[in-house]
């Protein structure tokens, strides 16, 4: 849980389309960080926002090969590289 | 019944286990609850070769990782697997998602278990142009695997060979290597768990980690010193290296993966290109996700309640015909006693028919919901709906229950099964009585032609509209107070479309249909028997079915009517009471009670007339309208709440929803005649307005003492 360096963003600024990669995880809801990494976002894994849902959120992403939706607001827990 | 072995199913959501279940089990198969949760627990058995293999499906979860007090799926399967210890584990991969399916099968062979892979879905696979090097991944766990397409049944009389194999190998040299800084983690914490982990015969290895990754269960310790202990290596290393075992254990598992799957897994096609990203552009399209969603629930609503009434109609009358009249005049002419013969036709057949009766709607809608979940589609719906429903803490997919409700409560009762989280379901449970059901028109249209004519859509309306805000206002009262708990934050897959199978639908909703008639039916029918005896007989036991203003639910009637004056229905007018007591059995019985009763009160006048006659005005009416929406839900509904929540939640919906009818129902009559006795109608008004209050007050300080720990 380190602070975020002068070039990392957080999950909030992403667009459709955008390609990241997992750089580490905000202090937060610790339970919710786990099931990120169960689910396989782990540092270093990369993974693209597929779509924004039609009310603008959650969003879905594409990770390791399969879709999973997130909401911005909770996701903003994994910041980026 | 003894069997040669028992073998657990476990995999990942959306691996395809269901099919796998049914295909290996057939109809011998059982449902019930694992002990002291609601989660559904589903076994079964096989017969080969004269031996009888028992299977049990584990819940399905993305690993075996208890992510929070709140995380029973997880808490099951681990404990089935340290504490049962099954003698074969049987892991079901998606073959099209294997990468992410891997990280549970790695905790399973860190637990150094007897392990059976099952490489499922590898036409969707092969449709995405995934290859997967079977023999490559026997090699890397050194076990049995299987390829399947299970819902062609490919694979499966292999797996069963499997199984019934003598000795499974056990792969107890399975290490998976961390980093430096986790495996000295891990040394420090062996030494204390060892005893623990012998005593249990579970790998000390596994235990080490598995605790480094986050369980905190006070068994897997061995002391609650330990724990304290272990509590302060995991402490001392996020100090030190600024990152969390936890994270650390995740990172070393997918590292391990990524390294294995370089070597078996061949893609030779971009993914975005295949069916589910042409279907999903529509389904989840900015224009067109919620127009699609809402044409689905129309559907549904059309598919469920529709056709589902076409059904009841020949269903009652068969009842009426075979259970009640039928019955009735078999018995008599066979001589038996009258009363035995009314509490047996008129009790228990027409409580056998009124359950028959919700047949064909469970029956549908668990059909349409089945195919909803099985092809992919209910993903998008809580895809698409998440941020409105959002604002009741509740799931987008809590959505089709509260569509299902304005047909009818008891399928959307039922429904509510497709919320994961009991709390959820509890506070959908509690928002579906007021929208208003299929039912209760008849009596709003009644009351319409009788009072307002040509306002009397308008009417009707407003009706619906009190509904879904008395709803929605429940809805966020219940989830700041008695369901408190931080939001459970959203981690969907959204699975791949599939065509769904028929085998997996039939059983799912025979099983629902089952425990419908099986458990609510056993609640139903005693209180229909009940409600009738007191409906047809006088005080002095004779029986008056020609005289219903005699009956002792008539007397009582009577006798309470006092107690709705506030609401404006004078003593005079007792028949309404008594129409609220039959509406319980069902909410069209109002009509018949009350046209019954009025008939005999008539003299010289028609039925309406001494309706309109005996009712205080549009004013009156409204408010009688207004209570009828509101109050109880009938019998056959509060019998599927007590089977698919409990006696105590039943009761709780029963006193929520008639208080707030009494109330608010009140509380429109005094206003609205507030000029006739001011003083007496403020004292009420105020009177309620307190007594709302105090109900919100009580619920804050009952949920006030909630701890944030739902996830």
């Amino acid at each position: 849980m380190r602070e975020p360096k002068a070039d990392q963003r957080s999950f909030m600024e992403l667009k459709a389309g955008d390609k990241a990669v997992v750089a580490g995880f905000f202090k937060g809801n610790p339970a919710y960080r786990k099931k990120l990494l169960v689910m396989g976002l782990t540092p270093g894994t990369p993974f693209e926002i597929v779509r924004i849902a039609p009310m603008g959120d959650p969003v879905e992403i594409m990770v390791r090969g399969y879709l999973v939706s997130l909401r911005r607001q909770e996701a903003s827990l994994i910041f980026i590289n | 019944m003894s069997f040669y072995k028992t073998a657990a199913l476990i995999g990942n959501p959306n691996c395809g286990k269901t099919t796998i279940f049914n295909a290996l089990t057939g109809s011998h198969q059982y449902v019930g609850n694992w002990p002291g949760v609601t989660v559904e627990k589903k076994s079964g058995f096989f017969e080969k070769d004269g031996k009888t293999v028992e299977i049990v499906d584990l819940p399905g979860v993305y690993s075996l990782s208890v992510i929070s007090s709140a995380s029973e799926d997880e808490k099951i399967t681990r404990d089935y697997l340290l504490f049962n210890k099954p003698d074969c584990v049987i892991n079901i991969l998606d073959a099209s998602n294997l990468e992410r399916n891997l990280y549970m099968t790695v905790q399973l062979f860190e637990m150094h278990l007897p392990v059976i892979l099952v490489l499922n879905m590898m036409d969707t696979a092969a449709a995405s142009k995934i290859k997967i090097d079977v023999l490559a991944l026997a090699h890397v766990f050194n076990v049995p695997v299987i390829p399947m397409v299970a819902s062609k049944t490919k694979g499966i009389e292999e797996l069963k060979k499997q199984i019934l194999q003598a000795d499974l190998h056990i792969n107890d040299h399975f290490v998976v290597p961390y980093s430096s800084h986790i495996e000295s983690a891990v040394s420090e914490v062996l030494p204390l768990i060892d005893p623990v982990a012998r005593s249990h015969g579970w790998s000390t290895r596994w235990l080490a980690v598995h605790l480094l990754d986050g369980d905190t269960d006070l068994r897997l310790f061995g002391s609650a010193d330990n724990k304290d202990r272990i509590e302060k290596i995991k402490n001392d290393f996020s100090q030190k290296y600024d990152e969390d075992t936890d994270t650390m254990v995740a990172d070393g598992r997918y590292g391990y993966i990524t390294r294995i799957s370089r070597n078996l897994i061949m893609r030779c096609d971009r993914l975005s290109k295949n069916i589910t990203e042409s279907i999903d552009r529509i389904a989840l399209g900015r224009y067109t996700g919620l127009p699609l969603f809402f044409f689905v629930m129309y559907l549904m609503f059309l598919w469920t309640i529709t056709l589902g009434d076409l059904l009841i109609d020949p269903i009652s009358q068969f009842g009426d015909k075979y259970l009640v009249s039928g019955f009735s005049s078999l018995m008599s002419y066979l001589g038996m006693p009258q009363w035995l013969n009314v509490l047996l036709s008129e009790g228990v057949g027409r409580g056998v028919s009124t359950v028959a009766t919700f047949i064909p709607p469970i029956a549908f809608l668990f059909l349409f919901l089945s195919v909803l979940e099985d092809s992919g589609y209910m993903a998008r719906g809580a895809f698409v709906m998440d941020k409105l429903m959002r604002n009741f803490n509740l799931p987008g997919t809590a959505f089709v229950p509260m569509i299902v409700a304005f047909g009818c409560t008891v399928p959307a009762v039922m429904g509510t099964r497709i919320l994961s989280s009991y709390r959820d379901r509890l506070i959908t449970l509690m928002m579906t009585p007021f929208m208003s059901c299929g039912a209760r028109l008849p009596v709003y249209a009644l009351f319409a032609s009788a009072f307002f004519g040509r306002q009397g859509a308008n009417i009707v309306f407003l009706l619906y509209l009190t509904g879904i805000f008395i709803a929605v206002v429940t809805g966020i009262l219940f989830k700041k107070t008695l369901f408190k708990g931080a939001p459970v934050p959203l981690i969907l897959e959204m699975p791949p479309y599939h065509l769904p199978i028929i085998k997996n639908i039939a059983v799912r909703t025979w099983d629902r249909l089952h425990g419908f008639i099986v458990r609510a039916g056993a609640l139903i029918v005693p209180l229909v028997v009940v409600l009738n005896l007191l409906n047809s007989f006088d005080i002095k036991g004779n029986f008056i079915p020609q005289t219903p203003e005699r009956s002792i639910l008539s007397d009582i009637g009577r006798s309470i009517t006092p107690i709705f004056k506030p609401m404006g229905i004078t003593e005079q007018n007792w028949p309404a009471t008594v129409g609220l007591f039959t509406g319980v059995m069902a909410k069209e019985a109002i009509i018949g009670t009350l046209d019954a009763l009025y008939a005999g009160l008539a003299e010289g006048a028609t039925s309406t007339q001494r309706l309109v006659a005996l009712f205080d005005g549009k004013t009156g009416a409204f408010s009688y309208l207004l209570f009828v929406l509101l109050y109880m839900p009938c019998l056959s509904a509060l019998g599927a709440i007590a089977k698919e929540f409990s006696l105590k939640w039943m009761g709780f919906v029963i006193i929520w929803t008639t208080g707030q009818a009494y109330l608010l129902s009140t509380l429109f009559y005094q206003s609205a005649t507030i000029s006739r006795n001011f003083s007496s109608s403020f004292y009420w008004i105020s009177g309620i307005i307190v007594t709302e209050l105090l109900i919100f007050t009580a619920l804050f300080l009952a949920g006030k003492g909630k701890k944030d720990d739902s996830f």
